[in-house]
């Protein structure tokens, strides 16, 4: 599975209920949609971190690296590559 | 790009104003004495550790629009000594526009250094961010307690904090008091136990007691004398809370414990902080509640220990939940050693002491 299936699923399971019938696209807001709020964030930092072995700084707890599924999947791929290159 | 950074001087001006926003009147600028007060606790505290402080979030056009105030609080637990902050004030201006800022806050406080990050206003919103984050609510620390001695009395006293016309009430309900107690078969009135005395001291005379009362085995405080007393001055003026009482009971001419409540005869007395040699729990709290019925309160209040809980019990006192006692260590022991009845982890070791809480910034 691509990150961006993975995100999808998390999200889908924890923040829409294993709801599979709400449309839900990478370019989706998901804090617009009121899907993640400051709590529902904490939860996604904690999965991101554990499920694909990174660290999340705070201060890559921003909007531009979390409000979509896109955003997300880019910033963990982004993670990771440092992660080997170092 | 919007960043977290420590809360410094500079951001005291901006820091009151969104407190004055956020929680109390939009219309009326922060006064001069709010600024103050957050820089005293926040910066000025003399157990202010620059690694375990306040932080700000500054949004991407460079303005402070969030707030996380850490009061320091350097622990004992046995041999142990403990790093640790009493997190409080968490606020952000206009969470819809920046959803994320309180958690970063919250996360880069639990990120610090300390050894142990404590809580005890949590409301529901930040419980939860805690516990997202690995923290834990120790639920015996998260009850407020309540003695009513004069039940309509008490009501009018909560009815004139919202309409202040309510207190031309009092008369009427002084008899309907005086008829409840004497109907109700003593259960409105507190009994004061056999054997102990209690007076009204002042501060020279508080601190006197205290120095003979043998600290907890349990988790406390690292207090010396010069940090009581800032806190206990600090402490001294909440106007909403009503004039400040240090009292101290003695049996057989020995201290056996202490306690400073704010009130004024015929409302809520509110206590902050309750201390008792081990096995004097009962008798304190009996002398406490006692003297508060007959110096003529409507009902007493505070925060439930585990020390106090079976004694508050017996004392015909009722249990609610007001905010949450939220802790979050590396070390589960820790939290673990929260719950001990021994542990004084409340009060004026807690949050509840600033004026930020009960006072009137004219």
């Amino acid at each position: 599975m691509t990150i961006e299936q993975r995100v999808t699923g998390f999200i889908r399971e924890n923040f829409l209920f294993s709801d599979q019938a709400t449309p839900l696209s990478p370019a989706d807001s998901l804090m617009e949609a009121g899907l993640i709020d400051s709590t529902g964030v904490l939860e996604l930092v904690a999965y991101l971190e554990q499920e694909f072995g990174i660290a999340m700084a705070d201060a890559d707890i921003v909007p531009a690296n979390l409000d979509t599924i896109a955003g997300i999947s880019a910033y963990v791929s982004r993670k990771q590559s440092a992660a080997k290159a170092a | 790009m919007s960043e977290i950074r420590t809360f410094g001087p500079d951001d005291v001006p901006a820091v009151a104003a969104m407190f004055q926003r956020t929680f109390r009147d939009r219309a009326v600028p922060a006064p001069a004495s709010l600024a103050q007060h957050i820089g005293d606790v926040f910066l000025r505290h003399p157990w202010y550790d620059p690694e375990v402080a306040s932080r700000v979030h500054v949004s991407d056009a460079g303005v402070v629009n969030g707030f996380i105030g850490i009061l320091p609080l350097p622990l004992v637990v046995g041999e142990r000594r403990l790093r640790s902050g009493m997190a409080g004030s968490l606020m952000v201006e206009d969470p819809s526009k920046d959803p994320l800022a309180g958690a970063r806050l919250l996360r880069s406080f639990l990120n610090g250094p300390q050894d142990i990050s404590l809580s005890e206003t949590a409301n529901l919103l930040s419980q939860r961010m805690w516990e997202r984050l690995g923290g834990t609510t120790v639920t015996g620390l998260s009850l407020d307690w309540m003695r009513v001695f004069r039940p309509a009395g008490l009501a009018i006293d909560v009815a004139s904090g919202r309409i202040r016309a309510a207190r031309l009430g009092r008369p009427v309900a002084a008899m309907c008091d005086s008829l409840a107690r004497r109907a109700g078969g003593g259960f409105f009135r507190a009994t004061a136990p056999d054997g102990v005395e209690g007076r009204e001291v002042d501060e020279a005379g508080l601190m006197a007691a205290l120095d003979t009362i043998p600290p907890s085995t349990g988790v406390r405080p690292d207090w010396t004398a010069e940090v009581l007393q800032w806190v206990l001055r600090t402490a001294e003026v909440k106007e909403q809370r009503g004039p400040f009482h240090r009292r101290v009971m003695t049996a057989r001419g020995t201290t056996i414990g202490a306690a400073v409540f704010y009130g004024e005869p015929k409302s809520l007395a509110w206590v902050l902080h309750v201390t008792a040699r081990p096995g004097a729990e009962a008798k304190v709290m009996e002398e406490l509640l006692a003297y508060a019925d007959v110096t003529g309160f409507a009902g007493m209040r505070g925060r439930v220990t585990p020390a106090l809980h079976e004694t508050l019990l017996r004392q015909k006192a009722f249990f609610f939940r007001r905010g949450a006692f939220v802790a979050h260590s590396r070390d589960p022991a820790l939290v673990t050693a929260l719950a001990d009845p021994a542990a004084v982890v409340t009060g004026l070791a807690g949050e509840s002491w600033i004026r930020l809480i009960g006072g009137t910034f004219r």
